[in-house]
Parts: structure tokens; sequence; C-alpha cells
């Protein structure tokens, strides 16, 4: 009897996971497919002839490749971007459709999201290309998760950084667990770095970056940084391996910074200094807190260079050679 | 025990009920006349001044200036007849791809002369898909 029981849960299991999928209106236009549930589209207008609007998605008519209807299933607030050689294929959840404007040539994808966006948008970054780049300009917090990416940018089209998001609020970083990410910056660019984000940054899960800045910094944060888990390892840069301002805290994790032209980690104050502030709200110290994980920097002019104190703790190992 | 497996096996029967929920695509012109598709494997371009829809019934074709808009449904086309079309009126038969079949005084009667095959009824301003078998 408990055998059946287990057989009859374990297909119910499965026929619940299979019901789960529903239908999905696809609509492509050129390389980007926007991802409509059925259940969540409504009345969807033609007008004139020239456009359809699904979730307050106006499409040109002209525009759309194609529409086809699929059973799978729709992550809302997602936006993946699979890089492969010169071409980058990109889909878009409909309940954010709205916000969002696509801009692409070969592999360079530019996403702009508008400033009524209210979800947090998660991008999904995958695939590999010798000539390529990630650019994201908005004004609300947004996870970027590298799931195994290798990118080299070649040609400054829309940011010489392979990845450079212009977004000055709290933006995560997830490098997903066991998977290697691979960064390459344009050489002789006018970017400030390989992965350039203007706001605040917060690393983490347990995967692996790997950056090599040809024309500034490896990684450059608009404000402060923090890290988990991940480990990041900074080939080479032109100058310094990690640069941020307001603070930067380690709370664990692996960061190796190798062949760099300044220091291996610099952290200035950003505009007026705070000193610390409880739980770092509103901080502005240049401090860096090394709470847990390990720092190797070889070769630096400076190992971790600071307007404010180094803190390291005693679980924490920091080597500088 | 018993109950866990009574639960999990009326839960089960009670999924294929749940499954394909939004089955169908519905297609209205500016005249307020209607057209459900079955979504099934349905894709759609556009072509010149048409829309160009296909799925396992076949292609239909749709006037882009004449789309009013479209909505996902639950109707099936199979049973939506009864819900939807009067029985005892006249209707009109039209190919999948537009081709008018004929004109005839009620359903039974379209049903009775026309060959197997998905068809468009027409009725009174309304129209649903039919499959004779």
């Amino acid at each position: 009897m408990k055998r059946l029981a287990i057989v009859v849960c374990t297909l119910y299991s499965v026929l619940c996971t299979l019901s789960l999928s529903a239908q999905t209106l696809n609509i492509q236009v050129g390389n980007v497919t926007y991802r409509f549930p059925a259940a969540q589209t409504g009345e969807m207008p033609f007008e004139g002839g020239s456009t359809l609007t699904v979730m307050n998605k106006t499409f040109a008519l002209s525009e759309i490749s194609r529409m086809y209807v699929d059973e799978s299933a729709v992550a809302d607030s997602v936006v993946t971007v699979a890089y492969n050689g010169n071409a980058a294929s990109v889909t878009v959840a409909g309940n954010i459709a709205q916000y969002l404007t696509i801009a692409q040539s070969g592999a360079h994808v530019s996403i702009t999201q508008s400033s009524n966006t209210v979800d947090e948008i998660t991008y999904i970054l995958s695939g590999s290309s010798t000539n390529g780049g990630f650019y994201m300009a908005g004004s609300y917090k947004a996870t970027i998760e590298l799931n195994g990416l290798t990118l080299t940018n070649t040609s400054a089209i829309y940011s010489g950084s392979a990845i450079h998001i212009q977004n000055g609020k709290r933006i995560k970083v997830k490098v997903a667990t066991g998977t290697t990410n691979t960064l390459v910056d344009a050489a002789n660019g006018s970017q400030k770095g390989c992965l350039y984000i203007k706001g605040h940054a917060e690393f983490a899960q347990k995967g692996t970056l790997n950056i090599t800045g040809r024309t500034k910094h490896g990684i450059k944060i608009g404000e402060y940084m923090t890290l988990k888990n991940a480990t990041l390892n900074i080939l080479s840069a032109v100058n310094d391996g990690i640069n941020c301002s307001q603070y930067f805290l380690m709370e664990s994790g692996t960061i190796t910074i190798n062949n760099v032209g300044d220091d291996g980690i610099q952290c200035d104050i950003d505009a007026t200094a705070t000193g610390q502030t409880t739980d770092h709200e509103g901080e502005d110290s240049g401090n860096a807190y090394i709470l847990g994980g390990s720092i190797t920097v070889t070769g630096a002019k400076k190992g971790i260079k600071c307007d404010g104190e180094v803190l390291v703790s005693d679980e924490a190992t920091v080597i500088t050679r | 025990m018993k109950k866990i497996l009574l639960i999990a096996i009326l839960s089960a029967g009670l999924l294929p009920m749940m499954a394909g929920e939004y089955a169908n695509l519905t297609f209205t012109n500016t005249s307020g006349i209607t057209t459900t598709l079955s979504a099934v494997n349905l894709s759609a371009t556009v072509s010149g001044t048409s829309l160009v829809v296909t799925n396992d019934d076949g292609t239909v074709n749709f006037t882009l200036t004449e789309l009013a808009s479209m909505h996902f449904s639950k109707i099936d086309p199979e049973t939506a007849l009864e819900n939807v079309l009067d029985g005892d009126q006249p209707v009109t038969l039209y190919t999948i791809s537009g081709t008018e079949v004929g004109s005839f005084s009620n359903l039974v009667q379209a049903v009775q002369q026309v060959d197997k095959g998905s068809y468009v009824i027409v009725q009174s301003g309304k129209s649903q898909k039919l499959v004779v078998r």
C-alpha cells in the first residue's frame, strides 16, 4: 500500500508540474521574444492595421517577425540574454515588457528601463561572445545574474564595458553558483571598468567571475560594494583591480587580484564623509570592512587603498605581495 | 494512508480539467464578428496587409485594417456552437481559408450537407469554428 501511495503521489507531483505550464503568446521582434502568459493578456487591441498592444506594450505590426503560442511557462519580471557568437537572443517576460526599450547590434545589447518601472527586473546573462556587451540603464533596483557568461567587448557600440549598468540604485550581482563567468572589456576605450555599475553593488552566490580590464579598472562601482560567497578573479587591469566609493564590505568569498597597474582595491569617499554609520546606512566613509573570506593581491602598488580605514576581522585573510 | 491515497487519486483526476485552460485565440473584427481558433500550435505572421494565422486546422487570413482585437478564451470551438449560435437559425459556412461553402437554413442541415473538415460558421454577425467529423 505504501509503495502504491508513493507511486501515485509521485505521479501526481509530475502531473502538477506539467499542469503549471500554460499557454504563452510569444511575439518575436528581431532577436527579442516577448513572452505573455495567456492568463495575463486580456483584450489585445489592434489599431489602424498598424499596431498591436499586449499588456500595455505596443508593437508595430511591421516589426513583428512572428507570433506563436506554446505551452512554456513564463517567470515574471525576468529578462534573459543568451549570447551566441555574434548574436544574442533576448526574452522578456510579458509583465515588464511595457517598461523596456531594447536595442541590439549583433551581440551588443542595450536595455533601458522606463522611469515608471515598478518591478525589480532580473537580467539573466549566459552564453558566449567575442564581440558583445550588455548595457542597462534605469532608475529602479535590479538584479544581474551571471549564469555561465563569457563576454569580450571589442567595439564600444553602447559602451566599452563588457557589462555597463547605468543605474544608481541597488544592483544585485548574482554570480550563479557552480558557474564560471569571464568578462573582458574593450581596449583603449573611455569606460571606467570592465564591469561598471553606477549605483551600489551587492555580489552574491558561489560562482566565479574572472575580469580583465583593458582600459581602466577591472570592476568600477560608483557607490558602495558588498561581497558574499562569490569568487572574483581580477586577471589584469590597467588601473585598479576593484574601485568603489562610500565603503567596501566583504563578508565571505574570495578575491584574487593580479597584474594591475595601480591598486588592488581602492575605496574612495564619494561626496561628503560620514564616518562609519549604523548598519552602514547612508555611509560614505571610504572604509574597507574585510569581515570574512580571503583577499590575495599580487604586484599592485597598494593591496588595499582607502580614503577611510581598512578593518580586517580575525576570520578574514588578506595577503598582499 | 488510505486517505492520502484517495486524495491523491481524486486530485490527479482533476488535472485534465485544468490543462489547456486558454486553449483558443479569438479574433474580433471591426464589425464585431469573432473568429475563434485553436491556440494549439498556432503561429501568425504579417504578410502585406494580412495577418496569416496557421494552426493544426489550417490557415486563416485576416485583413489587418479590419482587425479590432484578439483575446485568449477558454471556449472549446467544438462545443461553443451550443452556447453561442442558435441551432434553429440560418447559418453560412466558410472554409478555414475564407471561401464561402454555402448558406443553410439551420445548423443541423449544414452539418449534414458538408464534407468532413473544419469550417468557420457565421450566424447573425457572430462566427465560430465548426469541425464536422
